[in-house]
């Protein structure tokens, strides 16, 4: 396998390893008042220490006038280093450039901040109350792309962006029902936490940017640069090595204007590599709150749904504009629902920035009415998995954005990971403290669209092919699995296709490495550029066979005359033989989409994710500890084209999920992270993941479309846990993580709950004795 | 703040002198795995790292008169695996087994452990359970103190700034008794303790307890023991109703610490929890070993 060897040997080339000669070393000052007006930055003492070669303010970047102060990839709101105000806590409000990350270090701890405090917000639905601390009391403006993106602001409230989606006719839905279940549920913000932290080295020449960057988004940051420093697009070069993880963090710029900008005053080539402790504080998972109401008939049918949904985006839109429209739609879930009336609002509060992250804005949504689905199944006496086959779409449905769906498997997917997990088979068991129960949940996710990738393949003389790609390698797989399937499209041994890493000077456009769309979006715009590359050669080879273009035809690498396959010449010769020095193939894959985001109505995705999970926990009633024991997930793949690949994708889901479900909070007091260290904040080890734990991947070939699976496992796993814990306990949370003590209080609520019952029973049966 | 000196002296002397003439802003490292983290985070500042990696001497085990003795330099893994240990010290075995992930246990050592007093950890308690005393060795000489008085509170032992642990005696448990250490963790499986309770069980032939022995880690300031409630059960049977007794008068007298793993109330349930089911098991393994020596009898 492309890599695998690089990886062992510690070869694989990372921006932490990445050294420019007369490079210098970046350590940020960093924010310790959550809402302030910055009164003065004192430098001298700082500026002063050996090995200092610059301390910067945002006053200092401002004074040059040579650079825009604000970016953000929809709205321009972030500072490079902060001007006038702080908005979180963590936020860059100088930096030291040095000789050495010590030097760096030890002056940055010598500069000292004047805050003058503001009134704080932290929780989203306070930020979101009239007469709440307002974080930009004047609006943003706007980047001039992501021109998909329509912008219902209300900075009156905070609100960076609002999405609704609209159909049927909700209240006359509710009024039908026959059943009403009203509840609020929450997801806490959380950490990506990618092994290597993010990084960059910048080398700023008066008419010429160089960054390497750990970027999800290399093509958003080099337009980004671009408008900062008035530079056109081909004088910003970016560069991406592997990745050492992002999972969503690293998907739009953060570090690299900070870097650049230094770059530009000091006149040499910046690094800067953030610790953990800052990392934490430097992208988050979305904390979101709804409030969700769903109308059911007394058969299980879903007939209204109507959700209010507040993501808690932190101190800077970054890309909660657009996850709103995810997190609107996703609130439907996976359910043909006549009537639904679902908005999302992104709101800012004085909070670290929420941005991107694995399962983007759906497993929130996921959590909440997958959870509410069983408490209607059990209200209703149905059982869960059936209450979900009533309910699940079907080819031909209509989902709540229009749009006319096919190819849906969600039935299967779900009777199979029942099977598997054994549904039906006696549920829940308990021995001495130990109960163990299980819990199916079913989610609908959608890729960006619309969207763009283009690639070139290039044929060598010798018969290697390179790819050339501006896909991102966080680890995902997306090279190898690239070279095999142009590999496959050329009929060529694998071994001879060379996948590139991300260079703007060199590789062509992509749109960005999120939202699970590389393999179905670079995969297509390769395939087309290896179709190129065979339509070339076919012409050249004509020309070598005396034939007739048209008859040429090209089987396992060798091009010959139709019929004729003895005859054939190996591609490699074709070129060497034709004196073209190579064969450069294009291609591009554009989608189209996009919702209204007054109504939710229009193309929503380009094909959507189909996902499921079964889960079975033992709880320990004398505790609340959970265990999963096994998981039993089932994603559409469309077609599976690395299988080693997508299984590791899926497990990569399990860990987060798992991670999600029992562990992870980023815990804020007064807007101070408390547990912003690997000490403190837990990630799942090896022995918390499930004993067993098996996906399958459903292939649908015919159709013809590959779906991305770096995300689509995900968003189920939490919610199936969750039922499970509840069918074991009789405990519902409404609010992850499901905790220990979370699940013992809700334990001895209940038997209090019990015993009142059984006192108010005695009390009745003496009032009538 | 500029970067530490580094020593590695090669007698147990010369790193006392070393400490000694630094005054007290020089830090010991032994297997670094503490000390690492509170340097990265700036919870410490030393003028000096002074290194026991080069001190020959203190990395063995050995009995001696029925007395376990540790060396301070021995690491969790060594602790946890050695024949001697798993013999005498079962309980401690366990607590050393216990401790993070493999890669700590590889690295922490036994004075370590302990020096750091750490009140969220595994070791102390099943070390106090079993009577152990702490050899330290200062510009004084040597001393040696049980460790209920070497443990004070968080963070704090009674050791001196320029006192270094060599050894650990650990009394060898009497081949009858029965002994357990029961880790509870509240997150992941590789967190500290949220609640760690060792205990040590001898009965008679009919049931009768002879001796009990509990100590709970990581829900207070440091391990607690009751020696009232332990004396308290010796002489009558440890039924379970007696072992549910001795399981609230330790959720009862704990002054539970509320932290990331668990709030107050938490932990004072976790401390009944696990005193019940760490006393039981130890009174299950010492119903066995009474039994195997039954056997042995027979045979
Ligand atoms: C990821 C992780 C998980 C952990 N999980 C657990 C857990 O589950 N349970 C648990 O009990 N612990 C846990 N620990 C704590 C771990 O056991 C301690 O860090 C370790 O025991 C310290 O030993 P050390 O040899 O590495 O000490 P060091 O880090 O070298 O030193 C610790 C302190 O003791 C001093 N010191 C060291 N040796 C001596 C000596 N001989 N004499 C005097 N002073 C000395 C040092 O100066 C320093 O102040 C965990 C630690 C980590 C990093």
């Amino acid at each position: 396998m492309l890599d695998a060897r690089d990886r062992v040997t510690g070869r694989t080339p990372f921006v932490i390893n990445h050294e420019v000669p007369g490079m210098l070393h970046c350590r940020l000052v960093r924010s310790t008042a959550a809402h302030a007006a910055v009164r003065a930055v004192r430098t001298a003492e700082a500026a002063a220490q050996r090995g200092v070669v610059a301390v910067v303010t945002g006053a200092d970047l401002t004074a040059r006038g040579d650079m825009a102060m604000l970016f953000g990839p929809v709205l321009l709101d972030q500072p490079v280093l902060a001007v006038d105000v702080v908005r979180y806590i963590g936020e860059p409000v100088a930096a030291v450039v040095a000789e050495d990350p010590a030097a760096a270090e030890r002056a940055a701890a010598l500069v000292e901040v004047d805050y003058e405090h503001k009134a704080a917000v932290f929780d989203a639905d306070e930020a979101f109350a009239p007469g709440a601390p307002l974080l930009f009391p004047e609006a943003p403006e706007r980047d001039p792309s992501f021109a998909d993106v329509t912008l219902r602001a209300d900075h009156e409230r905070n609100v960076c962006n609002t999405f609704t989606v609209v159909r049927g006719d909700v209240e006359a839905g509710f009024a039908a029902a026959e059943l009403v279940v009203d509840d609020v549920y929450e997801s806490p913000a959380a950490g990506a936490v990618p092994l290597e932290t993010h990084a960059v080295v910048a080398d700023a020449r008066p008419d010429r940017l160089t960054v390497w960057s750990s970027t999800q988004t290399p093509y958003i940051t080099r337009r980004q640069l671009a408008l900062m420093f008035g530079l056109p697009l081909n004088r910003v070069r970016v560069i991406v090595p592997a990745l050492g993880g992002g999972f969503g963090a690293k998907a739009y710029a953060t570090v690299e204007p900070i870097a650049a900008a230094l770059s530009r005053v000091v006149g040499a080539p910046v690094r800067l590599h953030l610790t953990r402790e800052e990392e934490f504080v430097t992208m988050t998972k979305h904390a979101m709150r709804v409030r969700l109401r769903t109308g059911v008939m007394r058969d299980g049918r879903i007939v209204a749904r109507e959700a209010t949904a507040i993501y808690n985006a932190g101190a800077y839109a970054v890309i909660s504009p657009r996850k709103v429209m995810f997190g609107a739609y996703g609130l439907n879930g996976p359910y043909a629902i006549p009537n639904v009336r679902t908005e999302a609002h992104a709101v800012l509060t004085n909070t670290p920035p929420a941005g991107a992250y694995r399962g983007f804005a759906i497993n929130q949504c996921a959590w909440a009415y997958e959870n509410q689905l069983d408490e209607i199944a059990e209200r209703l006496g149905l059982d869960p998995v059936e209450i979900r086959r009533i309910n699940l779409l079907r080819d031909g449905d209509e989902f709540c954005t229009g749009e006319k769906l096919h190819h849906l498997r969600f039935t299967e997917l779900l009777d199979s990971a029942a099977e598997r997990i054994g549904w039906g088979t006696e549920d829940p068991v308990q021995v001495g403290d130990v109960v163990r129960a299980k819990g199916v949940s079913c989610v609908i996710e959608g890729t960006i669209t619309p969207s763009t990738s283009t690639a070139a393949v290039r044929l060598n003389p010798d018969g290697s092919v390179d790819v050339l790609t501006s896909s991102v390698e966080m680890g995902q797989g997306i090279r190898p699995a690239l070279a095999g399937a142009v590999a496959r499209r050329l009929g060529v041994d694998p071994e001879l296709v060379q996948v590139s890493y991300v260079d703007t000077d060199l590789t062509p456009y992509d749109q960005q490495t999120t939202a699970s769309r590389s393999m179905y979006s670079m995969g297509g715009a390769t395939g087309r550029a290896a179709d190129d590359v065979l339509g070339q050669v076919r012409e050249l080879a004509a020309d070598l066979l005396e034939a007739d273009p048209a008859d040429v035809v090209v089987t396992n690498g060798r091009a010959h005359v139709a019929g004729i396959e003895g005859d054939g010449i190996p591609i490699g010769d074709v070129v060497a033989r034709s004196r073209v020095g190579n064969v450069l193939g294009e291609g591009t894959l554009v989608t189209e989409g996009g919702l209204d985001p007054f109504t939710g109505q229009g193309i929503g995705s380009v094909h959507w994710h189909q996902s499921v999970g079964a889960a079975e926990v033992e709880v320990d009633l004398a505790t609340g500890r959970v265990t999963v024991l096994r998981y039993a997930g089932g994603v559409f793949a469309g077609e599976v084209i690395d299988p080693v690949g997508a299984q590791h994708q899926c497990e990569g889901c399990l860990v987060f999920g798992v991670g999600n479900a029992l562990l992870e909070e980023l815990v804020f007091d007064q807007g101070q992270l408390v547990n912003g260290s690997l000490a403190d904040y837990m990630v799942p080890a090896l022995e918390d993941m499930p004993a067993s734990h098996d996906f399958e991947l459903v292939e649908d070939r015919e159709q013809g479309d590959v779906h991305g699976l770096g995300e689509p496992a995900l968003p189920p796993i939490a919610p199936a846990i969750g039922n499970a814990v509840y069918r074991a306990t009789g405990v519902r949370l409404h609010s992850l993580p499901i905790s220990p003590e979370k699940v013992l209080r809700g334990l001895r609520e209940r038997r209090d709950a019990a015993r009142r019952d059984e006192t108010v029973a005695d009390e009745t049966v003496e009032v009538h004795s | 703040m500029s970067a530490p000196a580094v020593f590695f002296p090669r007698t147990v002397a010369e790193a006392v002198e070393l400490l000694d003439a630094y005054d007290g802003s020089a830090k010991l490292v032994a297997g670094g795995t503490a000390l690492t983290l509170m340097l990265q985070q700036r919870l410490v500042s030393p003028e000096a790292l002074v290194s026991l990696r080069d001190v020959p001497g203190l990395g063995g085990t050995s009995v001696e008169g029925g007395v376990v003795r540790l060396g301070a330099l021995v690491t969790h893994t060594q602790a946890a695996r050695h024949a001697l240990v798993r013999a005498h010290l079962p309980v401690a075995a366990t607590a050393f087994s216990l401790v993070g992930n493999a890669q700590v246990r590889a690295a922490a050592t036994v004075g370590g452990v302990l020096a750091e007093a750490d009140y969220a950890s595994d070791p102390p308690a099943a070390l106090l359970a079993l009577d152990a005393e702490v050899l330290a060795v200062g510009p004084g000489g040597e001393r040696r103190m049980p460790i209920a008085e070497f443990l004070v509170g968080f963070y704090q032992t009674t050791l001196a700034p320029e006192e270094i642990v060599t050894r650990v005696d650990v009394p060898a448990l009497p081949p009858t008794a029965g002994s357990a250490y029961l880790k509870h963790t509240s997150r992941s499986h590789e967190d500290r303790p949220c609640v760690g309770v060792a205990a040590v069980v001898r009965s008679d032939g009919d049931g009768t307890c002879r001796d009990l022995r509990v100590a709970v880690g990581a829900a207070c300031d440091r391990p607690l023991r009751l020696v009232d409630v332990e004396a308290g059960a010796v002489g009558s049977p440890l039924d379970d109703a007696a072992v549910e007794a001795v399981a609230t008068a330790y959720a009862e007298r704990v002054d539970p610490v509320a932290d990331v793993r668990g709030s107050a109330w938490y932990r004072r349930e976790m401390v009944q929890v696990w005193v019940r089911r760490a006393v039981h098991a130890a009174r299950r393994a010492a119903e066995h070993t009474t039994n195997d020596q039954r056997e042995g009898a027979v045979l």
